[in-house]
């Protein structure tokens, strides 16, 4: 009977997993390839990819905020209302549905601190993650059409944070979100764009519903499918961005990343050997080999410490700072000053010195440079025969100094914007210290 | 690899304790420790903690109530001796026929504030932008109208809202702001539904600082806004006034006092009825529409000025001017003086009016024989009210008149204008706050001022000149280049020359306010349109185009001499023009 138990227990386990947790190569292996949560990983990864030094966990900390907004978008949907209709006290829904969150809703006002500071955070680090990338020149060498992905998810992440911001309806929200759309309408055909967005004239009900959708539905799955492709092209250009000799540098040890048994099999190969007929690079297999080592367990266990690390950095900061909710919107009484989220304040900063140079003409240029700075770089290195030895995955490479120079002026002028535009600006948008500014109206 | 299994578990423990340490927290919110102390008090044994709410169904929509969740013992009588906030609140009129039942109507109608929130920063709409914050104290007054009917009728628990409203009144603030049902006035912003739109600290801000909100504000600033307890009262009145109501006031349940704001209704016209006009206060405890005092002064026999400084004194005006001219000011002086802040009395009866007049011709104060004819004496008395103690032309009560006083400290002004100062003296200046004062200060008075004012200013100690330039007759030659024959004056070309060459200073409209009217000081470019000024014969087509191609010495009106005779005639004709046009 002993026995029956056991096999029909093993039967169990044998649905549940295909695999042991021996110290085997094989089992190792197994453990990825046999998880659909696992397997976007390699079996087997560069030692070198594993440091914090070549990617500062930022990529996966962008994902992590991700799934965190997820979840904690899904548990606000269950409350939430789209509709600005006067509710039973007179108050607009969404706005009611804000305060019940705050006041009477069980963990409601948690769930929407991590939500707010989660969504302010992704922008900082998807920015800060597109500047490591930049500097470490991994764009390079056939990744160049994953930079523009890259590109496109930051945007959508920054329209993602834009259409949560008017959902609170709130004084902050309305005004906020009306000072971005009207700078839209600087831009040629922005009175369209606009006009599609709002689905009115004005800031209203049809503009919050819009914004709703857009950011429940839409944006998500889009974001979600540009992701995978970001991290399929990944996957498939052979992990993280490297120098293609790494035997000089010093890398962790290989005792550190876990005992490996009985590895006879995939002592000399990075995984199945079948892919070895596909012609062309892609995807890379056996490079290095000898500097590979088992994804399981190291890399799975220094994703999750990523992973928890901004999980606990969201919660203490939820635990610690309340998101703001002002009054009711009302349209009748702006602001002053009136200022739209953030990562626009730089934005709207420049508008403030002219409309059109400031709202248009340089945020677009800026957006096509970024975009394009790969295929700017590959035009100058093919047409005027450059041959420049730059090994990608390296920080600051020395023939790099003109373009991160370029880079990091942009940044460093975006960040000072915004710093103006968020501290330094009071009543009327003038000039204020930030210890003089406060933000009032009428009432 | 161990190290990373360590941090690896350091992190999970601080998320997990994160997360419970915010549910956690979730549980205890705040409104149950103070239910805890609420019951310590009481001596409840295992009390339930729960959230009170009350939804009081006005005819405007619901409001949600969930103060009692902290403030347990508002309508337990045995809590009267608790401490704050488990008081028990007293009945609102201080007799036994108050109808506020609490259970019913709940906090939040009477005292703002979200009435949905259980934390206190949150309950008491004390953040950002919340429209309406709690009202503490008797503030609390100014929700009364909300459902009660305020306007005609005294309100008996709302002491301090109803003195507000009669200080509307004395304070003369009928005269420029419209309550409706209460005042129609025209020179500034309505009033009816100030309560929904400011906060009470804007208020009480604007009444003490008129400039604090608004920076182009031309309320005067009031003598009395010092007496604290005068401008909380009128801030509680102006907080109580919302257009929008909970209720209909005729259901809501009465326990009006009838309201003295019975207006006097005078049908003779008495020296005694015009002080009580100009004073704002009335013998009988009624209310009056009136309060000149608040911004005009005047002198008792024994010389102590009384009133407020935002308005030229009153103590000569019967002498000084017409019984005409007094009566037609009061009802329009706009028709005087186009730039004065003063706004129409024609509200007043005929009789109100003459009253008033009668008052003003009552007050009787002169110099004593001994201090007649000391040119100090003089001075201070009679000028240094609006031309300053220092002869700067800025005295107390200088900032609202429009135009300026003169500054005599520009000596170069007084010395070019030496021979029109003694008539400006003995008959005024028409269109200005300047009166005649020939009735008033006899021949030697007027040359011992006129000697004062021209030492004082040192005249005689510079060697500044004008040049003595005559208009230059039509059919003579130009003296520029090309030296045509003058032609009489056109208007069409002298406005296109006069929105050339003027409209910077004088503005587009010649009401002397053009943009760069704002950055000069004392004195400020005429108003071309003042037709009273403009009309006076003094005012000739000699003296406009001396002051056109000389500039006026001490003045920011710099010389044309640039200009060719014929534009300065085409100038002048337009501006006599503009004047013809406003008659």
């Amino acid at each position: 009977m002993k026995e029956l138990m056991q096999l029909y227990f093993k039967r169990v386990y044998y649905s549940l997993m295909r695999h042991g947790f021996d110290k085997t190569g094989l089992t190792k292996s197994k453990i990825i390839f046999s998880n659909l949560f696992l397997h976007i990983h390699p079996v087997k990864v560069h030692r070198r990819s594993l440091m914090f030094k070549s990617t500062m966990g930022l990529g996966v900390m962008s994902l992590a905020l991700f799934i965190i907004l997820t979840i904690t978008g899904v548990l606000i949907m269950f409350h939430y209302v789209p509709s600005i209709s006067p509710g039973p006290d007179g108050l607009p829904d969404a706005y009611g549905r804000m305060l019940n969150l705050r006041s009477n809703l069980f963990w409601g006002s948690f769930i929407r601190n991590m939500h707010r500071w989660s969504a302010h955070a992704m922008v900082m680090i998807v920015a800060l993650h597109m500047l490591r990338v930049f500097l470490t020149g991994s764009y390079r060498n056939g990744r160049e059409f994953n930079w523009v992905v890259g590109v496109i998810l930051g945007l959508l992440t920054v329209l993602l944070s834009y259409t949560g911001y008017l959902l609170p309806w709130d004084q902050l929200a309305y005004w906020g979100v009306k000072v971005g759309t009207e700078i839209a309408k600087i831009a040629p055909g922005g009175d369209i764009i606009r006009g599609i967005l709002l689905g009115d004239n004005d800031v209203g009900q049809e503009a919050l519903l819009r914004f709703y959708v857009l950011h429940v539905a839409v944006l998500p799955i889009i974001i979600s499918i540009f992701i995978s492709i970001h991290l399929f092209r990944v996957r498939k250009d052979g992990g993280l961005a490297k120098p293609a000799d790494t035997s000089k540098e010093n890398l962790i040890p290989i005792s550190e990343c876990g005992r490996v048994e009985n590895n006879s099999y995939f002592k000399n190969c990075r995984s199945y050997q079948l892919v070895e007929f596909v012609k062309g690079t892609e995807p890379k297999v056996n490079e290095e080999v000898e500097q590979m080592v088992f994804a399981w367990p190291k890399l799975i266990v220094r994703e999750t410490i990523v992973i928890i690390f901004i999980t606990v950095l969201m919660v203490i900061l939820s635990i610690v700072f309340d998101a703001s909710l002002e009054g009711p919107a009302d349209p009748n009484h702006p602001t002053n000053p009136a200022k739209a989220p953030w990562y626009f304040l730089g934005l709207q900063e420049l508008v403030s010195y002219h409309g059109f140079i400031g709202g248009v003409l340089i945020p677009g240029v800026l957006v096509l440079f970024v975009v394009l700075i790969p295929y700017v770089e590959m035009f100058i290195e093919t047409v005027f025969k450059l041959n420049r030895k730059i090994v990608s995955g390296v920080w600051f490479h020395k023939e790099r100094l003109l373009e991160n120079s370029i880079f990091l002026s942009i940044y460093i002028i975006m960040i000072f914007l915004i710093i103006m535009g968020t501290f330094f600006r009071g009543e009327n948008w003038s000039f204020v210290y930030p210890w003089a500014l406060h933000t009032g109206g009428g009432h | 690899m161990i190290k990373d299994y360590w941090v690896l578990g350091v992190l999970l423990a601080l998320a997990t304790a994160g997360i419970f340490f915010s549910v956690f927290n979730e549980m205890k919110p705040e409104y149950i420790s103070y239910q805890k102390q609420y019951y310590k008090l009481t001596d409840v044994q295992k009390p339930e903690y729960e959230i009170n709410q009350l939804n009081f169904n006005t005819e405007s929509g619901i409001l949600i109530d969930r103060c009692t969740t902290c403030h347990l013992g508002a309508s337990n009588p045995a809590a009267s001796n608790f401490p704050v906030p488990y008081n028990y609140h007293k009945a609102i009129v201080s007799n036994d026929s108050d109808h506020h039942n609490f259970d019913k109507i709940g906090c939040v109608v009477c005292h703002d504030g979200n009435g949905r929130g259980l934390s206190k920063q949150d309950a008491h709409g004390e953040y950002h932008d919340w429209y309406a914050p709690i009202l503490k104290g008797k503030v609390v007054q100014a929700n009364c109208s909300k459902c009660h009917e305020t306007i005609v009728n005294d309100l008996v628990g709302a002491p301090n809202f109803n003195r507000g409203k009669k200080l509307f009144f004395e304070r003369a603030c009928w005269a420029c702001h419209t309550i409706t049902g209460l005042s129609s006035g025209k020179s500034a912003p309505e009033l009816t539904d100030a309560g929904a739109k400011f906060s009470v600290q804007y208020l009480k801000e604007s009444i003490v600082n008129p400039t604090a909100n608004s920076s182009i504000s031309k309320m005067p600033k009031f003598s009395w806004v010092n007496q604290a307890a005068d401008v909380t009262d009128l801030t509680i009145f102006l907080k109580g006034q919302r257009s929008n109501r909970l209720k209909d006031f005729k259901k809501a349940p009465v326990e009006y006092q009838r309201a003295d704001l019975d207006f006097v209704n005078y049908t003779a016209s008495k020296e005694s009825v015009g002080k009580e006009i100009f004073f704002g206060i009335s013998n009988y405890n009624k209310s009056i529409r009136g309060g000149c005092i608040n911004c005009h002064s005047v002198r008792n026999e024994r010389g102590q000025l009384e009133g407020g400084q935002n308005a030229p004194e009153l103590t000569f005006v019967a002498k000084s001017r017409t019984r005409a001219f007094i009566v037609e000011h009061i009802k329009n002086p706009k028709q005087h003086v186009p730039d004065t802040i003063m706004p129409s009395f024609d509200s007043l009866s005929d009789q109100e009016i003459d009253s008033l007049y009668k008052y003003l011709s009552s007050l009787k104060f002169t110099l004593s024989d001994a201090e007649k004819y000391l040119d100090v004496k003089i001075y201070t008395t009679y000028c240094s009210g609006c031309h300053g103690e220092k002869l700067d032309g800025k005295g107390p009560r200088h900032a609202l008149l429009d135009p300026l006083p003169r500054d005599f400290t520009k000596y170069q002004f007084i010395k070019s204008y030496q021979e029109r100062f003694i008539s400006s003296i003995k008959n005024g200046v028409p269109g200005t706050a300047m009166s005649a004062w020939k009735d008033i200060l006899d021949e030697k008075q007027i040359n011992i001022v006129y000697n004062f004012i021209t030492k004082t200013a040192k005249i005689e100690n510079d060697t500044y000149q004008r040049l003595k330039i005559e208009l230059p007759l039509v059919n003579s030659k130009d003296r520029k280049p090309p030296y045509q024959i003058l032609v009489p004056g056109d208007v069409q070309k002298g406005g296109v020359l006069f929105q050339k060459y003027c409209t910077s200073c004088h503005g587009k409209l010649a009401n002397g306010k053009g943009p760069n009217a704002y950055f000069l000081v004392h004195p400020l470019p005429r108003n071309l349109l003042n037709t009273q000024f403009m009309k006076q014969p003094s005012v000739d087509d000699k003296r406009l185009y001396q002051s056109i191609v000389l500039g006026v010495a001490g003045t920011s009106m710099p010389p044309h001499d640039f200009l060719p005779d014929q534009s300065i005639l085409d100038l002048i004709e337009y501006i006599k023009h503009l004047n013809k046009f406003q008659e």
